[in-house]
């Protein structure tokens, strides 16, 4: 009988790595499909499209337009580790973009006007040499039926947008006490 | 994508690619016509708001089931009616949609921004059964299930006295969440508020870049500013207790504008009621049935002490006016509680550390207020109504709202003393900036919210959508208050340098980044949002719809649905076409057969006059055989009313006949211009420079006068006689544009309008009028010259809801009397030849050409200023006929497009613009439709090679009368001379 149970417990503990190796795999084929479907949002909005975004389910993925679209064209990502599990992960990514700060600091003191700084900004995004900046982002992704889609948070918006509301963030240190 | 967003692709692919085609034909057999199998092709007696009583073509299959054509029931729901590439009918209320196949499937959605539809009863399966092709008229024609059909599109109605009262409201809560991606675009913009604080940080050149790009962020990327950074508690308490009060410049300066805004999504059930109410009969129980019942405030009781103010007439109009008013109130007034509540107690896990600081925030102003509860505000609203007596009451539906608001704020502010402080400390941009984060937070809300109810797939109950509508509501009260506060941040900022500039100083200069015109519009639109939230509560008991329709008859309060019985669907009593050459009635068709003198032999253009000579009335019976009714020297149109035919004599004069041509009576100088065949009346105007309107009795033949001015007869339509007359009673000659009802009870001046310039002292003529929904449009102008030339006019609008007019092209800037207007969805479209364009003329061989150059102005409901652009195609009058490209073609109202009546396949050479160097040619001088057959008069000329001046002559060779099918291309021909 310990014969036998001790075969048993061998194969047991012979097959519990083999079980744990299983569930790390599906967990990990879960962080990659997350990492790619992560990647394939940022080169969509490089491109100018919206694909991959979680629109609340109703919205139109439209092309970027204007000067959002200009920034869009500029940026360049790096996609490193995925975690978490489930139907909800976080990648982390470096996310450079145009420094939107250093872009209007620089806009010239003739800019008197809204018309006037949209012409301005559009000629400062166009430049081979437009300032650019890094942002580390962590991207919450959660699955949808058939695949992973990306959650605006406020740290994301921040970076694709350059850095957008961390300047309205300073700004607003002037109304708060 | 999920599934239902695959599918709701197709649901787009069908509405982006509608093609307005004529209702297709469908799979289904006819059924056989047995002795089971009975239609009777009526009409029903309808109500609406719209146009009050009137018909509405219905078919009673087998005595019990009521059907409607596709186009009837879109005109009694004011559904916009197309049809899809496979066949469907597609039915828009808005952005609200309900989709038919022809196998009687029916589908529902919702459109976001044209671009976008996703499903909603995604687990209901709808069918509607009885769904048929019957032959109408001799016409196979595509017919829906009327009560079912109805139902689906949110419809209420309620049956009295033979006539069903319909009532479709405005809209509903589906149609305001199909606005979310506008109510998005009007949500504060940081950047607009923080602008100041940018500026003084880094110089102005860097604010204005930082609104530039704002400018073009989408809302797709907003996110709360301050909402991670620490928060004072006591700045984001004041932020919440201006959600108490209501906006400052709301009940200030912006208040009309808001009004006028907030109007036409208010549901006049009190204006309906009181409608009701005079029409007398069956009507009035009607109207007391409607303030019971179809508002879902009336669980309010209206305390004795006002209901006692109220006299008999009138009543039911000012009850349901009491009761929306006590209904508004109340809400509103529980609105705030439950709105601190909820954000007690909201969480979002995006937004943590934000949701934390409300919590606390909300919480504390809860536990300190908290005792503002249901009955206080309920003995708080009697008092109030009790001292204000009559004087709420008689307010529009709008001023009511914003009387009630202003009601319970008041209230509010009593009992909350702190709500004033926010105001008062002159810290309104950090109140706009903290409300702007929390319009954003509850966007995110309200979109999760959105998602959750279309994936629901079914409603259990009205509930389902209470938190939709609360988080909508309160995304754009937090945005409205964001903006107010950031107006009157901008305003005391210039008043301050400036403390005596008046209110439009202020509009025109204190705006920065944004102009305080745009702003106001932000502010007045996110406003107009909230009370669309508030008013459609009290239809969600039309939301929910059941594929097994269980629900179909109802007596809840919001969703009113009655049995028609269909001893209602009565059989028609209406003449086709009556007044034209060709007229049917009770399945015979009526005209005049002309001999070789019956015209003149020789005219200028081809065109030869009538003349003395007798003629012969023909009566054509559904077989084919046409038999003699009367010979006399009679001519063109034919009237039906009150079983008799009333006929122009040659050389002027009325005289009629009984439909057998017998008992003939002579009527005077006179000529008719509109009947009411069911009513047995007609009206007629008397020849003469005095010209005037009068009703003849057909019974008895009694004429009896109803004006002394009407001189021009312009068009019958719907249950109306629209006609002119010169006025001369200003210091400009003018003309005025008369309405009369058919039945002589109401005759109402219009408009008057007025040549400029050169032609100042000349009477305009009215010359065209067209009817689109309430609004009546007509062009007027002068003609000169020996070719009779169009010189120059303009075009007004009326609309009769309310009688204001606009000058919709200035007299002076219209080419040619000719326009079309049309509305789709909520867009009205004028296509008119400008003056620019060239001038019109009727001096030709037809009577009307197309013109291919032209305007086109286009304009949404709630606009005042209109968009003009180059129009494509061609343009002419409704109801004239046009030789195109060798085929007779005519515009259709319906399809907004041109249909060929006589195809080049018939066989008949008719030129486009003969130029009068020809040796022959071929016309068609009258052109009338009955009962699915075109009859048409084709006149053929040869040239006399002679001219009166620079106008060609013909001879009359032949005038042969044809008949043909509608749609086929052989012609029979009637009769030659």
């Amino acid at each position: 009988m310990r014969k036998r149970s001790g075969r048993r417990l061998l194969a047991l503990a012979l097959c519990l790595p083999i079980l744990a190796a299983c569930c790390a795999g599906c967990a990990d084929s879960g962080k990659e499909e997350a990492k790619l479907a992560c990647e394939e949002f940022f080169a969509s909005y490089a491109g100018g499209e919206e694909s991959g975004l979680a629109i609340e389910g109703f919205g139109a993925s439209e092309p970027l337009e204007g000067l959002q679209l200009q920034m869009a064209e500029r940026l360049e990502f790096e996609v490193r580790d995925a975690s978490g599990s489930g139907d909800a992960m976080q990648v982390s990514a470096v996310v450079t973009s145009v420094d939107l700060r250093q872009v209007l600091e620089s806009l010239p003191d003739t800019v008197d006007s809204t018309e006037a700084a949209r012409e301005a900004l559009s000629a400062a995004l166009a430049d081979e040499n437009v300032p650019t900046r890094s942002f580390d982002v962590d991207v919450t992704l959660v699955r949808q039926d058939d695949g992973w889609t990306v959650q605006m948070t406020p740290s994301l918006a921040d970076a694709l947008l350059g850095g957008y509301y961390s300047i309205l963030r300073e700004a607003a240190e002037e109304v708060k006490e | 994508m999920s599934g239902w967003k695959r599918t709701a692709a197709a649901l787009l692919a069908a509405v982006l690619f509608a093609v307005q085609t004529a209702l297709p034909s469908f799979a289904q057999e006819n059924p056989a016509q047995t002795e089971e199998t009975e239609i009777l092709a009526g009409e029903l007696t309808v109500y609406t708001q719209s146009k009050g009583v009137h018909k509405a073509d219905a078919v009673l299959f087998n005595h019990e089931e009521i059907l409607a054509a596709p186009h009837t029931i879109a005109s009694l729901t004011g559904a916009e009616l197309t049809s899809g590439d496979a066949g469907e009918l597609i039915f828009r209320r808005g952005s609200y949609v309900v989709q038919i196949s022809p196998d009687g499937a029916a589908e529902i959605g919702l459109i976001f921004q044209e671009t976008n539809a996703v499903y909603l009863y995604g687990k209901e399966s709808f069918t509607l059964e009885g769904m048929r092709t019957l032959p109408v008229n001799g016409t196979d024609t595509l017919l829906l299930p009327l009560e079912q059909t109805l139902y689906l599109l949110n419809a209420q109605w309620s049956c009295e006295g033979g006539c069903v009262y319909l009532y479709n409201a405005p809209e509903t809560l589906w149609n305001v969440v199909g606005d979310v991606w506008e109510m998005y675009e009007d949500m504060p913009s940081p950047a607009e508020i923080l602008g100041d604080s940018a500026g003084k940080k880094w110089g102005n050149s860097f604010k204005y870049g930082l609104l530039a790009f704002a400018d073009e962020v989408s809302p797709k990327y907003l996110i709360p500013i301050v909402g991670d950074g620490s928060w004072g508690d006591q700045k984001l308490k004041e932020a919440l207790l201006t959600l108490a009060e209501p906006c400052e410049n709301l009940m200030g300066s912006l208040e009309d504008e808001a009004r006028s805004d907030s109007s036409r999504y208010l549901s006049d059930i009190g204006g309906m009621a009181d409608d009701l109410s005079t029409i007398g009969g069956g009507a009035a129980s009607v109207a007391e049935k409607l303030t019971k019942s179809v508002t879902a405030w009336s669980s309010v009781k209206i305390p004795e002490s006002i209901s006692s103010t109220f006299s008999a007439v009138g009543f039911a109009g000012k009850m349901a006016k009491a009761i929306a008013a006590a209904g508004r109130f109340e809400s509103w007034s529980e609105l705030y509680v439950s709105q601190l509540k909820y954000l007690s107690t909201v969480k979002n896990e995006d937004y943590a550390s934000y949701c934390e600081a409300l919590n606390k925030a909300a919480s504390s102003l809860s536990a300190e207020y908290g005792n503002f509860d249901k009955n206080l505000a309920q003995e708080t609203m009697k008092a109030v109504f009790s001292t204000l007596g009559s004087t709420l009451f008689e307010k529009t539906p709008a001023g009511l709202v914003f009387s009630s608001y202003s009601l319970v704020h008041t209230f509010v502010e009593a009992y909350i003393p702190a709500a004033k402080t926010a105001q008062q400390a002159g810290d309104n941009a950090s109140a706009a900036l903290r409300l702007s984060d929390l319009s954003v937070l509850m966007k995110a809300q309200y979109a999760q919210e959105i998602v959750s109810a279309i994936q629901k797939g079914t409603l259990g109950s009205a509930q389902d959508v209470e938190q939709l509508r609360f988080l909508g509501s309160l995304m754009m009260t937090a945005s409205a208050h964001s903006h107010d506060s950031l107006y009157s941040a901008r305003r005391n900022l210039y008043l301050a340098g400036h403390p005596d500039a008046d209110e439009d100083e202020i509009v025109q200069n204190a705006g920065d980044l944004i102009s305080m015109e745009a702003l106001g519009g932000k502010l007045v639109r996110s406003q107009t949002a909230v009370t669309r939230f508030e008013e459609t509560s009290q239809y969600d008991g039309t939301l929910l719809l059941y594929g097994d329709f269980h629900n179909l008859y109802s007596e809840d309060a919001g969703s009113h649905r009655e049995q028609i019985p269909p001893e209602y669907v009565q059989p028609k009593v209406s003449a086709e076409n009556n007044g034209g050459n060709v007229v049917g009635y009770l399945g015979d068709v009526y005209y005049w057969r002309y001999g070789a003198g019956s015209f003149d032999s020789e005219g200028t253009f081809a065109y030869f006059p009538y003349q003395q000579a007798e003629n012969e009335l023909i009566c054509r019976h559904a077989d084919g055989t046409e038999d003699v009714i009367l010979r006399a020297a009679g001519y063109g149109p034919i009237f039906v009313s009150g079983d008799r035919l009333f006929l122009q004599a040659c050389g002027g004069g009325l005289f009629s006949v009984k439909l057998d041509g017998s008992g003939r009576a002579d009527l005077g100088s006179c000529e008719a211009w509109a009947a009411d065949e069911a009513a047995g009346t007609l009206l007629i105007s008397p020849f003469g420079s005095d010209g005037g309107v009068s009703l003849l009795n057909a019974a008895d033949l009694s004429v009896t006068p109803l004006s002394g001015e009407g001189s021009t007869f312009l068009l019958a339509q719907d249950g109306y006689c629209y006609y002119a007359s010169a006025d001369s009673s200003g210091s400009t000659p003018g003309a005025v544009l008369w309405r009369a009802s058919l039945d002589g009870s109401e005759i109402v001046r219009l408009a008057r309008a007025e040549n400029t310039g050169d032609w100042a002292s000349f009477h305009p003529a009215i010359e065209q009028v067209t009817v689109c929904g309430t609004e009546v449009y007509f062009s007027f102008g002068i003609y000169s010259g020996t070719a009779g030339m169009f010189q120059e006019g303009g075009i007004g609008c009326v609309d009769t809801q309310d009688m204001s007019y606009e000058l919709c092209v200035p007299s002076g800037e219209l080419g040619a009397e000719e326009f079309l207007v049309s509305k789709n969805g909520d867009e009205t479209r004028l296509s008119y030849v400008s003056y620019d364009d060239g001038t019109g003329s009727y001096i030709g061989f037809w009577d009307d050409y197309p013109y291919r150059t032209f305007h086109v102005m286009t304009k949404k409901d709630g606009d005042s200023a209109w968009t003009s652009s180059p129009g494509s195609g061609m343009l002419t009058r409704p109801g004239a006929f046009l030789c195109v490209d060798g085929e007779i073609v005519r515009w259709n109202g319906e399809t907004q497009d041109f249909e060929t009546l006589i195809p080049k396949e018939a066989g008949f050479s008719f030129l486009d613009a003969p130029q009068g160097s020809e040796e022959r040619l071929t016309l068609v001088t009258n052109l009338d439709v009955v009962g699915g057959w075109i009859y048409f008069t084709v006149e053929e000329s040869v040239s006399t090679g002679e001219a009166f001046g620079w106008r060609p002559v013909y001879r009359r060779e032949r005038t042969t009368l044809y008949a043909m099918e509608l749609g086929s291309s052989e012609p029979i021909a009637l009769y030659s001379c």
